[in-house]
């Protein structure tokens, strides 16, 4: 029962449950158990990272226990509820990143005076949330856990984010709440449909997935199998906020303070790409390949539309949600075109759109406390004062717009080269991204960072001690990333190679 | 079988079949007495008299378990079943009481009667859970309606519980009124009341008399359904329980409607249930109706109580699912199925609802007024009131590591099992739906710490404390192992 995966998860959980009887005022009690507890994790994600065996496809540190049992779920025949967690190539690096994310989003959050105690507990929740969605094996729990980042992520955006944080947070739950019961119905329904071919139930995504690889058409038929795809879709384009279900996330990411928003678009919006991962190709593989012109247009759709409403934001926030849209726009053709290379430009991109939100969101949050907006118009010749913040700010645009060396350039790559072997002609159009990309960004740049000085922010400080910790991390996994992919490659191939053994199977 | 009539009625008799009873009323003649004879500051003691009672007859329905025996005479029976329902009336009981003390130190109601009205209404609603005779049941049915009316409109001075009371009591008498009126055509038609005998009679008469069948029911199930606040006829519901006294209103949400749903499966199970294929469409839409306007109702409530009173509608609407879902069954097995889906459902509720009433009572009196918006900013004001209620909210509401999750999963596997799809969805969607109003009020604690107007803490009776630790811990424990209780209930043998 107290396995590694078992206390990676509930640790921050715990922490939570500790910060509870701690008395408000000692703020720096609270601030050091919330740090500990998600150091704790980070460790424990290291320790599973060193002890990963990257040539297996299958799933490690498992722990199976059933948990509830129910008489006659369906058909009569009784459903056992597992507490059922491991971690394969597709989890590892999910697990790693929140794990980092987490940890300096709690760094980030040092300033944090508001009802300090609950932001921390509310924050703690969230965190194990995540944890709990990446590592569970059991659809049941999986939801349980997708709805532990659902209500938490509520409060953290109506408490501490900014003015207009009441309609914001209450449009943040609805979205993803609907999301949460469109998942919810096409897991129910993929399980009925295994439980109907095999005769016996089970919510176990592993032998769900089997289940659908083995039965033929004439038991699970094709239209239904694409029936549980388009739900799933539908709800993984709300989840994940993809054009035209996206307007939340400029919203969220707008509100909320920066720590959250570095979790937000680090691990949050990750989840939704992680079920299509997960359940999308790894039980419907048939499905995904029939809707991959479908699914590569909506991407492409994705990646411009993102591109060019982000050209036009005038807030920096607004500005980098967008450009996380066209991000996961690529990973959408990496994922379509179900090649290898594009699997894993696919994975790629969930963990470096992942480091740079947190890195991105972090840096607007420092400029913000110093300079109190972030409205573009606003800014201006930020290099003369804030050299360094500028320096780490210029080093994450050009990450972001796929400069080689730096993790965005692998995705990029993988993903395209994916999609271009699958469908050509929409990779082309696909590709006039990456030049908006540089367009955005670096225009954003030069009127943040360049020309005069605005007088009243002559005096401002620059990077401390203290923020320098995020920043350099943040950075160095893009750069280690980015000049050396085989880090992420080795962790990730083994299991994309057995679900790309299952398409057309 | 019909029963052997006993001539002898020993005490010995009556003892073995209605111990946890005869300790009730015992008690509840004791209180009276001693409310007579007792000096004004030692009255104070008589409600933990009574708590005393509460808690021994507890222990002795612990004791029937497993075993069937009836009294003839007054067609009574014990049974797992009746056994089951008496442990929740007991606990629901409980807890009203424990909150009640808190509330009479600040509201001016006499004590004594209190207890031993609410002890009587007990009763009432156990004689419900063990009847075997449709007399027997209508007077266990009067004497907690009765007893409900006097303890609704028990704060004289107060006209808002005067006016809940009276609605309450025009609406009782009508509901009692329909219940008799097709309880008569049931012997009309069988010469019998005991409901076994009916039964038979009911089953070969079927063709003959379908319509006269079909009448006693439907009256029978609208008195009822009047009794369970389930639409169509929960028109009195939010009104009584606004009106009631917080403590009051918790007893009519948790016992008063479950003593409604052990009569009702009793009653339609055994003397309907074998030609349950003609009426279960009027349970299972009573049930869709129930859900829908329920919790479409209590999106607009501006009132906690009203909220709830609505909010129990929906939870009336969710607790008859599981026997309007017996209609497509293809065993005994599943009878027992729906019946600890239903029990289980019922446990959660039954916590879930007694502690939030005693935190609504506590938190309405501090900022005093009873709106939704008397608990901004609770969290600052008691961390652990807000808390406790979030706990009991999303019970309510049904989502995970609560009671009231399982509960409605437990339940809507078994419509789905029973191919009650489109039931089974409207019970879905109305779920989400009621997180609307549920997470509002979470929103209110944790969120509006500007509009909160009491500032200061919130003074807490150990009282109240004690019943809210109680319904947390269960909401919780059953919310993480649910199968403590429904492990239990799958091996009980309900009728014998």
């Amino acid at each position: 029962m107290f396995t590694l995966l078992t206390v990676l998860t509930f640790l921050p959980l715990l922490g939570a449950v500790i910060l509870f009887f701690v008395p408000r005022e000692s703020r720096s009690l609270i601030r050091a158990v919330a740090f500990l507890a998600t150091l704790g994790s980070l460790v424990l994600a290291l320790v599973a990272f060193a002890g990963f065996q990257s040539g297996s496809p299958d799933m490690q540190y498992t722990v199976n226990k059933e948990w509830i049992h129910i008489s006659n779920a369906f058909l009569d025949k009784s459903l056992a509820i597992s507490y059922n967690m491991g971690i394969d190539g597709l989890s590892m690096p999910l697990v790693l990143l929140t794990a980092m994310t987490s940890v300096l989003a709690v760094v980030a959050s040092w300033r944090i005076e508001k009802r300090a105690k609950e932001y921390f507990i509310w924050f703690l929740i969230l965190v194990t949330g995540m944890f709990g969605v990446f590592t569970a094996l059991d659809l049941f729990l999986f939801f349980l856990f997708l709805e532990m980042t659902l209500i938490p992520m509520y409060f953290l955006l109506a408490i501490w984010g900014g003015e207009r944080r009441g309609p914001v947070a209450v449009k943040f739950l609805i979205y993803r709440g609907l999301a949460s019961v469109g998942i919810l119905i096409a897991f129910i329904g993929l399980a009925y449909q295994a439980a109907n071919a095999t005769g016996t139930i089970t919510l176990d995504v592993l032998q769900i997935a089997q289940t659908f690889k083995q039965a033929g058409a004439d038991v699970i038929s094709t239209g239904m199998r694409q029936g549980l795809f388009l739900l799933l879709f539908l709800a993984i384009l709300i989840e994940e906020a993809f054009v035209p279900f996206h307007t939340w996330l400029p919203d969220s990411h707008e509100q909320a303070p920066s720590a959250v928003s570095m979790v937000l678009g680090g691990v949050l919006v990750k989840i939704g790409a992680y079920v299509l991962l997960r359940v999308g190709v790894g039980v419907l593989p048939d499905a995904v390949q029939h809707y991959g012109t479908l699914i590569a247009a909506l991407g492409v759709i994705n990646i411009i539309y993102g591109a060019l409403v982000a050209m036009v934001q005038n807030d920096w926030r607004r500005l980098l949600a967008f450009s996380t849209i066209s991000h996961m726009g690529v990973f959408l053709i990496g994922l379509a075109s179900l090649k290898p290379e594009g699997l894993q430009g696919a994975m790629f991109m969930i963990v470096s759109s992942g480091l740079l939100s947190g890195l991105l969101f972090f840096l607007t949050g420092a400029i913000y406390e110093r300079t109190e907006t972030l409205e573009i118009r606003e800014l201006g010749g930020l290099s003369k004062p804030m050299p360094v913040l500028s320096g780490f700010l210029l080093a994450g645009a050009l990450a972001s717009l796929g400069l080689p060396g730096m993790s965005g350039f692998v995705s990029e790559i993988l993903s395209f080269m994916g999609a271009f072997a699958t469908f050509p002609k929409l990779a082309a159009c696909g590709t006039l991204g990456i030049i908006l990309g540089a367009v955005y960004l670096l225009w954003a740049m030069q009127r943040t960072t360049f020309g005069p000085v605005r007088a009243a922010r002559e005096g401002i400080r620059d990077a401390t001690a203290l923020e320098y910790v995020p920043m350099v991390l943040f950075l160095a996994m893009i750069i280690l990333i980015g000049v050396y992919p085989a880090i992420l490659g080795d962790l990730v191939n083994q299991t994309l190679q057995s679900l790309v053994t299952r398409i057309g199977g | 079988m019909a029963p052997m009539y006993d001539p002898t009625l020993t005490f010995a008799r009556v003892w073995a079949v209605l111990s946890p009873e005869v300790v009730l009323v015992l008690t509840g003649f004791l209180i009276m007495v001693l409310d007579l004879f007792l000096p004004k500051q030692k009255k104070t003691y008589l409600p933990v008299l009574g708590l005393l009672a509460l808690a021994v007859s507890f222990g002795l329905v612990l004791t029937h378990f497993g075993k069937t025996d009836q009294l003839a005479n007054i067609m009574v029976i014990t049974d797992d079943y009746g056994n089951m329902f008496k442990l929740l009336f007991l606990a629901g009981t409980f807890l009203t009481l424990l909150m009640s003390h808190d509330f009479a130190q600040h509201v001016k109601i006499p004590k004594p009667e209190y207890t031993y009205v609410l002890l009587f209404a007990t009763v009432g609603a156990m004689f419900m859970a063990s009847a075997l005779d449709l007399i027997t049941l209508f007077v266990g049915l009067e004497l907690l309606s009765l007893s409900s009316y006097i303890l609704v409109a028990i704060h004289r001075s107060n006209a808002k519980a005067t006016e809940g009371g009276m609605k309450y009591l025009i609406i009782g008498g009508v509901a009692s009124a329909l219940f008799l009126y097709g309880a008569s055509f049931v012997y009309g038609l069988s010469g019998t009341t005991n409901i076994a005998v009916a039964s038979q009679a009911l089953y070969g008469l079927w063709f003959q008399y379908k319509v006269l069948i079909l009448i006693s029911f439907v009256l029978i199930l609208a008195g009822i359904g009047i009794k369970l606040s389930i639409a169509p006829f929960h028109m009195w519901t939010p009104d009584t329980y606004e009106g009631a006294p917080t403590p009051i209103t918790s007893f009519l949400a948790t016992v008063s409607k479950a003593a409604g749903f052990a009569f009702v499966f009793r009653i339609f199970i055994w003397g309907y249930s074998a030609n349950i294929k003609e009426w279960y469409m009027f349970l299972v839409v009573l049930a869709a109706l129930s859900m829908i306007v329920g919790n479409l109702a209590a999106m607009t409530a501006k009132n906690i109580k009203r909220m709830m009173a609505y909010s129990s509608i929906a939870q009336a609407g969710y607790l008859l699912v599981p026997l309007a879902v017996l209609g497509h069954a293809k065993g005994e097995f599943n009878l027992w199925q729906s019946i600890s889906q239903m029990v289980f459902y019922l446990a959660a509720y039954i916590f879930a609802t007694a502690g939030a009433f005693a935190i609504i009572s506590v938190v309405n009196r501090d900022a005093g007024n009873e709106t939704i918006d008397s608990f901004a900013g609770l969290y600052k004001r008691s961390p652990f009131l807000a808390i406790a209620m979030s706990f009991f909210l999303l019970s309510m509401a049904g989502l995970p590591i609560t009671a009231g999750f399982f509960g409605k999963v437990f339940i809507i596997f078994g419509a789905i099992n029973g191919s009650f799809y489109w039931l089974a969805a409207i019970m879905f969607v109305t779920s989400v739906a009621s997180f609307y109003y549920y997470i509002g009020v979470m929103k209110r604690m944790f969120v509006d710490f500007e509009t909160a107007l009491p500032v200061s803490a919130v003074r807490v009776d150990s009282s109240v404390s004690v019943t809210v630790w109680i319904s947390l811990l269960v909401t919780v424990v059953l919310g993480i192992v649910p199968n403590l209780l429904m492990n239990v209930l799958n091996n009980l043998k309900w009728f014998g």
